[in-house]
């Protein structure tokens, strides 16, 4: 398979210095556990030096849209659709991040793109799953808690890829010296959109709203030296009605 | 100031307690007798009992209350509404419609649907607009209370692409000011898909809602973005209350929404399945069972987690000691957890173990020491030996289940 990750120019949220995206690392590991032959990472703006971080994990061909940035779904659409990124053939899988880290951090672009390209994207795709079908692709969802919701797309797709997602690639150095980052002029023309009327300023920690549930917590129910049996029939009923304990009937396969 | 003082006259004033009745003359000294009873002074006297009965009610919560703002008719009207009266808040001819799409889990509104129709009856209500809940099948009351107007269903098929376009359908159909969602998985997920197919503006993760301008994190969450409302917004959670005041009545609407075009699912998502919690991650696990140095038969540890379905965690002088694995450790050095109990064997409750504690609500503890650290912090406390009582639970646990299982 072949596939192209897409990087954006990402920040260091406590220092504020360009560092690579944590979502977009895990794609390119996600992409190993695909089974992907040729990748190559996207970037629709000017090159920029730390995009060879990439490479050190495993990503050793970059090619940068200077002029893309203007639009970056056009720019990126017209160059998986029209480009000839593959010696062999279109790609099958576009990655990137379920979130960027320094600009408008939306998650949009993803969607965005797929509908350009009139593909199918599944979302905070955080491992694959046994293949089934070929032609489809069986991804694991991850949702909270650890649970996971299996996923079947056709392909060709866009995935993306959240920061909670384990399959981070080992860094290697030298690979990051090897990196080789092409850079291309492409003319887009901005849609003249709405400019959205609005302004940036530093963030500024706002209080969230209490949680109503934490009022148990100290001062609840007491039970000294009590008959053992006692104390576990007291357990599993205090568990039971927090709704953590199966209830008796449903047992569990155990 | 009057020169002139009243006289009181005790023979009178006795006279008018007088209880009517027949043998032994009997007087009621408490009984206020007719009129504004007067000081010697001329000045009236206070009632403290009577000014306590008028300022008595009851409230929200049940018990009784001494309101001594002079608000005692608005805390009758809130205990009013709590309490089911038919009287219900119409909007017939709204100005326009703000669309919710809650996520539903579990066919109920959760915390975060519920905030998500606060902040739209606070949109709605400063323009006279309706507020239209657009999901699958929900209880209409608990809709109404939380401050919905109309409802329309939806098929709830697995296809997100399916549901994108029944939700395009109904915007088509009431081409609503805003759509707001919650910023949560399947939210945001949704409205991003909104966004892309119809190319509306998308603001998502909303902290500061107004009915002129909302302010979103962005840029590393180092910076904030102020600016006007757009058509799609996501709200983040715990950040706008839910609504709280009367509740509305779910009108048929009169729009028709027409269904929309089939198109070929090119992607499918399954139920979900939840993590083992044998092996899962201790810092995404919901139910942790802990065990500290007052622990000592570890096989019967072992052997109580996996009947309560639980994660195994423990302190660090247990993983110090190499009686559980490191990976276990919860606290300041360990992991900090994300669950909704934790069951504490045999834990003093150190400083840098309670941090491990984070965001846990519930906490039953088990030490033999009265005075620990972990039992001020239980909900439940069990004060015995910690060894005697997990026996007792793998017994009561195999009882239950052996039985109704076999
Ligand atoms: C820098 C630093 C970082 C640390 N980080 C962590 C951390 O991340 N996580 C962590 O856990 N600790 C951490 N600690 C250690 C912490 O301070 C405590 O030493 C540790 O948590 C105590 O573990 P404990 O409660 O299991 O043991 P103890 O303090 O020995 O408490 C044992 C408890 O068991 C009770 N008990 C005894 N016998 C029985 C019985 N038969 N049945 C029932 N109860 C019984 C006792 O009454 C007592 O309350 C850290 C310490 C430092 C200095
Ligand atoms: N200019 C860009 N060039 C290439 N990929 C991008 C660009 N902007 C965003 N992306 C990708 O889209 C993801 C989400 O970005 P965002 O929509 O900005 O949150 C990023 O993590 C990248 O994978």
């Amino acid at each position: 398979m072949k596939a192209v990750i897409l990087l954006s120019a990402g920040i260091d949220p406590v220092s504020g210095r360009p560092a690579p995206v944590p979502g977009e690392i895990r794609a390119i590991g996600l992409a190993h556990e695909l089974g992907v032959t040729q990748m190559i990472g996207l970037h629709a703006g000017p090159a920029s030096p730390v995009l060879t971080e990439y490479g050190g994990y495993g990503l050793t061909h970059i090619l940068c849209l200077k002029g893309g940035g203007a639009d970056p779904v056009q720019a990126l659409a017209g160059v998986v659709k029209t480009h000839a990124l593959f010696a062999d053939g279109e790609p099958d899988l576009v990655l990137a991040a379920a979130r960027g880290r320094g600009g408008s951090d939306t998650g949009l672009l993803p969607y965005q793109l797929a509908q350009a390209l009139g593909w199918p994207i599944a979302t905070d795709i955080g491992a694959p799953m046994e293949q089934t079908s070929p032609g489809q692709l069986a991804l694991a969802q991850f949702r909270a808690r650890g649970a996971v919701k299996p996923v079947s797309v056709t392909l060709p797709c866009v995935v993306t890829v959240p920061e909670t997602a384990r399959c981070v690639p080992a860094f290697v150095f030298a690979r990051q010296r090897e990196t080789w980052v092409d850079e291309e002029v492409v003319t887009v023309h901005p849609v003249s959109a709405e400019e959205e009327a609005g302004t940036l300023r530093p963030y500024r920690r706002r209080p969230k709203l209490i949680s109503g549930a934490s009022k148990d917590s100290g001062g609840g129910q007491l039970m000294v030296d009590p008959d053992p049996h006692e104390a576990a029939r007291a357990i599993v009923a205090h568990l039971r009605a927090l709704g953590v304990l199966p209830n008796a009937g449903q047992a569990p396969e155990a | 100031m009057s020169a002139l003082r009243l006289r009181r006259d005790p023979r009178a004033e006795r006279a008018a307690r007088l209880v009517p009745g027949n043998g032994r003359l009997r007087y009621d000294m408490s009984a206020t007798p007719d009129g504004p009873m007067t000081s010697p002074s001329g000045r009236l006297r206070r009632d403290p009992r009577a000014e306590r009965q008028r300022l008595l009610t009851t409230g929200r919560d049940g018990r009784a209350r001494l309101v001594r703002s002079g608000l005692v008719g608005q805390m009758a009207g809130s205990v009013a509404s709590t309490t089911p009266v038919a009287k219900k808040v119409r909007v017939e001819q709204p100005e326009f419609f703000i669309i919710v799409v809650p996520d539903l889990p579990d066919g109920r509104l959760d915390r975060s649907d519920r905030q998500v129709l606060g902040a739209a009856r606070k949109l709605a209500d400063a323009g006279g607009g309706a507020v239209v809940v657009v999901g699958e099948t929900v209880d209409e009351a608990s809709l109404g209370v939380a401050g919905s107007d109309r409802f329309v269903p939806l098929s709830g098929g697995s296809d997100p692409d399916t549901r994108v376009a029944e939700l395009v359908a109904v915007m088509d159909a009431l081409s609503p000011r805003h759509v707001l969602l919650p910023e949560s998985e399947e939210g945001a997920d949704m409205a991003r898909r909104l966004a892309a197919r119809t190319g509306l503006g998308l603001l998502p993760g909303i902290e500061v809602l107004g009915p002129k301008q909302v302010i979103r994190p962005c840029g590393a969450g180092r910076q904030e973005w102020v600016g006007g409302l757009a058509a799609l917004m996501t709200l983040a959670p715990d950040r706008v209350p839910a609504w709280e005041g009367d509740a509305h009545e779910i009108l048929p609407l009169e729009e028709t929404v027409e269904e929309p075009i089939p198109a070929s699912a090119n992607m499918t998502v399954g139920a979900v399945i939840s993590a083992d919690p044998a092996t899962m991650n201790l810092g995404d696990a919901p139910f942790v069972v802990s065990a500290g140095r007052g622990v000592t038969d570890f096989a019967s540890f072992r052997a109580t987690v996996r009947a309560l379905h639980a994660t195994p965690g423990a302190s660090r002088v247990v993983c110090d000691n190499g009686d559980m694995p490191r990976s276990t450790q919860v606290g300041a050095s360990g992991t900090i957890l994300d669950a909704q109990c934790y069951v504490a064997l045999g834990i003093a409750g150190a400083p840098q173990h309670l941090q491990g504690l984070g965001r846990v609500e519930h906490v039953v503890a088990v030490n033999t020491d009265l005075h620990a650290a972990m039992v001020a912090r239980a909900g439940l406390a069990i004060i015995a030996d910690a060894q005697t009582v997990m026996l007792a639970l793998c017994e009561v646990l195999a009882a239950e289940y052996g039985e109704k299982g076999a």
